[in-house]
């Protein structure tokens, strides 16, 4: 109840919360490094754009150690939260959509298209020498975006499109997608590109640059604005589609509003990370079961514990097994999958 | 945004409405005008058509033939939001499996008042409250929408109606699932407003006892229409049911009608 009535006060200590755990996250990893330095280099880096780099002083901390956290922790940290944000965000979108609690971001055949888009792209680096990583982004990004449109089309029937009909043509489309990608992975000739491919799929944060932050934040950003935007109306459709309707919803222009929002957010977040499950499920229904269904309160409470998930988990992937890391949508699945059942089992809920 | 709101303007007029949903005619050549403050039954067997009737008037189907006006303006032109100031809808869809409050409900109702960010302010809690008072529910409003009984889900969706604040109010088969008690309780609670009614109703007795107009309706067609005391007859009701009454009346004043079991 409490929270439920501050949930502006609890955003900001989630903010809190956030920076203080993106601090400790880039401190945390095969090499520790202290807090302290952590600050400065930061601090240093970003002091450099406004040219006030020579106030804090980092040449006493070695230069791999400036590396470390500015090349490789700082930039996998952020974009850990912003893809737990953006899935969490997405996730929101599809229960909002579906009217289920249990609808996750991959619902529209997104993950089979990205991966599908990422093989190719993968396999085709290999052929072609100009190929590289980006082309994976781009080839994930537009396998999303093209399962989308096609499960998107195809669920459609003259101007709507129900929520039965997108999951069931989702899961069709998700299989066919699926596939064709174990064929091509099956009969390729290069066993490292396959091992890469299979590593991607899982999903993880270790790849990350900072171009990668530019991609999803466009995206997450005006993503938030236009969910909040809509909260009350997506509050509406909760109560179902008639009734949405009878209080002055423009139901298909906002579902095809969430369609878009979802896609996009999904698909950038599949195109820099994987394929991340669980999530975009878990995150919001948490996030439910204290504060309630309310949109105003549930999307930016979620967003910022989404983030805050995605962050923890990540430090465990890198942890469990050091120097070894472990494919972070492994640990989601661990983590979230038992979550899940205990959801369906505890709440009773059902699929209408 | 209404052009009409004149005294000598119906609240609702029908002209020619046709539907057909695949190959299967449900409502053909229907005819209705309504005037304000009625309150209008809609009567008729399963499957004549009362409820796609209904929702070809709140927009959630479209005619494909005919024309709706509310209060002047024809309704399909009108935005979901425009007809949501106008016309509050009672419907028996419950499909719902999120956690909201009573409140949070009731307050939905303010949706088309209200620009997309701007929120809830005092009026609207003040309005919401008085009507949460008004239908009884005032001492579980933070409770969950989930955990309500049929009864009191029905009464809460009754205030979200109210709280829409419209001249116009459409009952779905309002009483279903819902005992004598309740349904007694709801149909005072509708008639108190001071609106225009439109209810879809089951029971002949709550329409005869309610309505000040009925329409009857039969395999899609409007087969009679015109005051209680004329439409409730023995030779209509069986013309149209397939059913034997007696009409009687008590020392009240009040009519009843009662139904002979077990015969054509």
């Amino acid at each position: 109840m409490t929270i439920k009535n501050h949930s502006v006060r609890c955003s900001i200590i989630l903010c809190i919360l956030l920076i203080i755990s993106i601090v400790l996250a880039v401190g945390t990893g095969p090499v520790t490094i202290d807090f302290i330095s952590v600050w400065k280099i930061v601090l240093h880096n970003i002091s450099k754009y406004v040219g006030l780099e020579h106030l804090i002083s980092i040449e006493d901390i070695k230069s791999s150690t400036q590396n470390i956290v500015w090349f490789l922790r700082v930039p996998r940290v952020l974009l850990g939260g912003l893809v737990g944000a953006g899935l969490t965000l997405s996730g929101i979108c599809m229960q909002a959509f579906t009217k289920n609690p249990l609808a996750e971001p991959y619902v529209l055949g997104i993950s089979s298209g990205a991966s599908l888009g990422a093989v190719l792209a993968m396999l085709a680096g290999v052929w072609l020498p100009w190929g590289g990583r980006l082309t994976v982004s781009a080839g994930a990004f537009a396998g999303a975006l093209v399962s989308m449109l096609f499960v998107y089309t195809l669920a459609r029937t003259g101007n709507t499109v129900t929520p039965i009909r997108l999951i069931l043509v989702g899961v069709a489309v998700s299989s066919l997608f699926s596939a064709l990608t174990n064929y091509i992975v099956y009969t390729a000739p290069n066993d490292a590109a396959v091992r890469e491919a299979t590593f991607w799929m899982l999903g993880g944060l270790g790849s990350a640059e900072w171009e990668d932050l530019l991609l999803l934040g466009i995206f997450i950003i005006p993503a938030f604005l236009c969910m909040m935007y809509l909260s009350k109306a997506l509050n509406a459709l909760l109560m179902g589609e008639h009734s949405a309707i009878t209080l002055g919803v423009n139901v298909n222009v906002v579902r095809r509003i969430l369609i878009i929002v979802s896609a996009l957010l999904t698909a950038s977040a599949v195109a820099v990370s994987g394929c991340i499950g669980f999530i975009g499920l878990v995150v919001p229904h948490i996030v439910r079961s204290i504060v309630g269904a309310d949109h105003k309160k549930l999307i930016p409470l979620s967003v910022l514990t989404g983030a805050l998930f995605m962050i923890w988990v990540d430090v465990g992937a890198r942890m469990l097994h050091p120097p070894t890391e472990i494919p972070v949508g492994i640990l989601t699945a661990f983590i979230g999958a038992p979550l899940f059942l205990w959801m369906i089992k505890v709440r009773h809920y059902e699929f209408k | 945004m209404s052009l009409n709101k004149g005294d000598e303007y119906e609240m609702l007029e029908i002209r020619g409405l046709s539907y057909q949903a695949r190959d299967r005619k449900i409502l053909s050549q229907i005819e209705m005008h309504i005037k304000k403050k009625e309150f209008v039954g809609i009567i008729g067997p399963n499957g004549s058509g009362k409820s796609t009737l209904l929702k070809n008037i709140y927009k959630v189907l479209k005619p494909q033939q005919g024309e709706i006006f509310l209060m002047g303006d024809n309704l399909t032109s009108m935005s979901n939001r425009e007809m949501a100031q106008n016309l509050s809808v009672l419907i028996q869809e419950q499909e719902a499996s999120f956690d909201f409050t009573v409140e949070e409900v009731v307050m939905m109702g303010r949706h088309a008042r209200k620009k997309m960010m701007e929120s809830e302010d005092k009026n609207d809690k003040k309005l919401v409250e008085e009507i949460l008072k008004k239908v009884g529910l005032l001492s579980i409003r933070s409770q969950s929408f989930l955990t309500l009984s049929g009864g009191e889900k029905q009464r809460v969706l009754i205030a979200r109606a109210f709280v829409q604040d419209t001249p116009c109010l459409i009952l779905d088969e309002p009483t279903n699932h819902l005992d004598i008690k309740y349904q007694l309780e709801l149909m005072n609670l509708v008639s108190d407003q001071n609106k225009t009614v439109i209810a879809a109703i089951h029971d002949l007795n709550i329409a005869a006892l309610y309505c000040s107009y009925i329409y009857v309706l039969k395999d899609g067609q409007i087969t009679a229409h015109g005051l209680p005391h004329e439409v409730l007859t023995e030779e209509t009701i069986f013309r149209v049911y397939g059913v034997r009454a007696k009409l009687y009346t008590d020392e009240t004043g009040q009519k009843h009608i009662l139904f002979q079991a077990g015969q054509k």
